[in-house]
């Protein structure tokens, strides 16, 4: 078996590993970042082809169960979601890591805005913002880059969202409206799901990655880590097990182990990772690891005007953003809330978006492509203990390993939250001068909370340092560790805590304290 | 022959999602059937595909009194309505296969007014201009 070692292992070559391999390859140490899928050439592995989408899409076999069946869509490759995602970087709002004392829902969380304000300006800057904070920010707020002027497809959902009396605004989007950080500006070419060809939208492995590279990082691809190796007689992380594309077994050694490998996987690899001191999964005596998953509820809007409106000319989402639902009203039949982004797609997804309706009524919803405008519906959803990542005792992947047994369902207000924001994009459809509405699939964007942090040891698995509360050198530094979820798209918040336990992670090395 | 993946059986069923009208001939102009075949004999959700086969076959069989390729346009509606709800995998994978073939289809781009990939070319400067001609042949008329 091949061994290695080093100061830092981190599994997942993501957005967050990436920033966590970065900020410890520049403060010296010794970085290698293990990706279980691919390297891409982005001009030729990501040109323009909904064929090239099915590759950075994670594909590996799971089991989704409860009634919700809900299916998170995740990245795979080296830059990891980065790779098929769309971009958009809001910043939460205070009262986002505040539910339960607000709204007596959720939880609190461990750190607050005021904690991670420097991180996410830190964020914004080093990956490439643009946009506007908007009329409903956590605070006034300038982003690195200048908002991108608004597509002919947003132009026409803002116009229906300014008559029925909402303030639509060019969000934060990590998609270069100007040349930045030696990446081009946008050419809106609008296949941002397959991959940036020109790499203007900002990825883990055009950003972070290649900064770590340069500092010394290794980035391993078709590395799948199975395994967090656990010293029982030292109480600490060895390093982790991986098999490559051979199914070949090697081992990195390592002072600390950072798992990145997002909301589904990170919570599978701990539960893999059971030993005899922790036999219900490493790092979990609190019986929190998979718990409390989290998706967003989501409903996509169609519309369809007498005239061209050529959506996929632009960004595919975020060219227009609705906040004006978003603080939590005490008037509202729901807690929490929403917002509506704007959300065009290359022909096969807008299709499988579209919903379950077939025959003639389908084939005039394709031909109608040039006609339609989509708002993006994307709510908050509170955690419950019951929605979780276990391991499947029947399905295996194609290592042998249990696959991840993903079971969800809607809570109450959920299901009404959506539902609200489902009716807003509608009217607001409809207020554009839509001929036709048609209301399309209802799913769950994004994957977070299954190791989520808190100060209980009891209640959580990680503290607001990312650091298990079990295992000293062991960090998660991903999505998994959110407490709530809240209604805006969830990567920035994700970064700027990985950014922040990173420094940490840092400064007590220096002091020899890992 | 393999009457789990009945080639005539699955055109049936994929002209049903998509079928054809004036515009064109659907799921059938390109060859949705045969390929859906090929596909699943290389084991791509063959279980899924042999369970919804034989579901649909149960379906047109009990209903109609015949087989899936002999059903009327309005019988298979209303056959994939039941199948929607019977077998929502199935339905779902059928759906997201017959549209995602019918929709690579470049002629199909030109009718739908989709320009296929436009980064190589340098993408769209007029992205924020109002767009008043779509690139669909189709006259309005023509339209549903």
């Amino acid at each position: 078996m091949a061994r290695e070692l080093a100061d830092v292992v981190v599994v997942g070559a993501g957005a967050c590993g990436g920033v966590v391999a970065k900020t410890l390859a520049a403060a010296g140490l010794s970085v290698v970042v293990l990706e279980a899928g691919k390297r891409f050439d982005p001009a030729t592995d990501l040109a323009n082809s909904e064929a090239n989408a099915a590759k950075i899409m994670w594909s590996e076999p799971r089991v989704y169960a409860g009634k919700s069946g809900v299916v998170p869509k995740a990245g795979v490759g080296v830059g990891g979601g980065t790779l098929t995602w769309l971009g958009v970087m809001p910043r939460f709002h205070p009262a986002d890591f505040r539910t339960k004392s607000n709204e007596g829902v959720g939880e609190d969380w461990p750190i607050g805005y005021d904690e991670l304000r420097p991180w996410y300006a830190k964020v914004e800057r080093e990956f490439g913002v643009a946009g506007e904070c908007g009329p409903f920010a956590p605070e006034p707020y300038e982003l690195p880059m200048p908002p991108h002027r608004m597509n002919w497809h947003a132009q026409v959902l803002a116009r229906g969202a300014r008559e029925v009396g909402a303030h639509p605004f060019a969000p934060p989007v990590a998609i270069n409206s100007v040349p930045y950080d030696g990446r081009p500006a946008c050419c809106y070419c609008g296949w941002c799901g397959s991959g940036c060809p020109t790499t203007a939208k900002a990825t883990g492995v055009e950003t972070y990655l290649a900064k770590a590279e340069k500092l010394g990082a290794r980035v391993v691809s078709e590395a799948f880590v199975h395994r967090v190796n656990y010293d029982a007689a030292a109480g600490r992380v060895s390093g982790v097990s991986y098999l490559d594309a051979e199914l070949r077994e090697h081992e990195v050694r390592a002072r600390v182990v950072v798992l990145a490998a997002h909301a589904l996987e990170t919570p599978r690899l701990l539960l893999l990772s059971a030993c005899g001191t922790f036999p219900q999964g490493l790092a979990n005596s609190s019986g929190k690891v998979g718990r409390n998953l989290m998706s967003h509820p989501t409903w996509q809007v169609f519309g369809t005007f007498d005239d061209p409106v050529n959506a996929y000319k632009g960004m595919q989402m975020g060219h227009v953003m609705v906040q004006d639902y978003y603080k939590p009203d005490a008037r509202n039949a729901y807690a929490r809330g929403f917002v509506l982004i704007s959300y065009m797609m290359t022909p096969i997804t807008y299709a499988n978006l579209s919903g379950s309706f077939y025959g003639r009524e389908f084939k005039q919803f394709l031909m109608d492509y040039s006609h339609a405008a989509a708002w993006w519906a994307h709510a908050e959803g509170l955690a419950s203990e019951s929605n979780r990542v276990t391991l499947d005792s029947d399905l295996k992947d194609r290592r042998g390993l249990p696959a991840g047994r993903i079971t969800y369902e809607w809570g109450e207000n959920d299901v009404k939250v959506a539902g609200a924001s489902r009716d807003k994009a509608a009217e607001m459809m409809s207020a554009s001068g839509a001929r036709e509405v048609r209301v399309g699939l209802n799913y769950g964007a994004h994957a977070m909370g299954t190791c989520r942090m808190g100060r209980d040891p009891g209640a959580s698995v990680v503290n607001e340092y990312c650091q298990s509360h079990d295992v000293k050198n062991l960090f998660v530094c991903d999505t998994s560790v959110f407490v709530t979820g809240a209604g805006v798209n969830p990567t920035l918040t994700a970064m700027a805590i990985a950014s922040r336990a990173a420094e940490r992670i840092a400064e007590a090395g220096g002091r020899g304290e890992l | 022959m393999d009457h789990g993946i009945d080639e005539i059986d699955l055109a049936a069923l994929a002209n049903g999602i998509l079928p054809a009208d004036e515009a064109d001939d659907g799921a059938a102009s390109v060859r949705a059937g045969p390929r859906l075949a090929e596909r699943i004999r290389a084991g791509i959700n063959a279980d899924l595909y042999r369970r919804g086969l034989e579901h649909a076959r149960g379906l047109a069989r009990r209903t109609h009194g015949r087989g899936l390729d002999q059903i009327g346009p309005r019988e298979m509606d209303e056959l994939l309505g039941a199948l929607r709800d019977e077998m929502p995998a199935f339905f779902r994978q059928l759906r997201m296969d017959v549209s995602a073939m019918y929709l690579s289809d470049p002629d199909v781009w030109r009718r739908i007014g989709f320009p296929g990939p436009s980064a190589d070319s340098g993408g769209y400067p007029d992205f924020d201009r109002p767009q008043s001609n779509a690139l669909r042949v189709l006259a309005p008329e023509q339209r549903g």
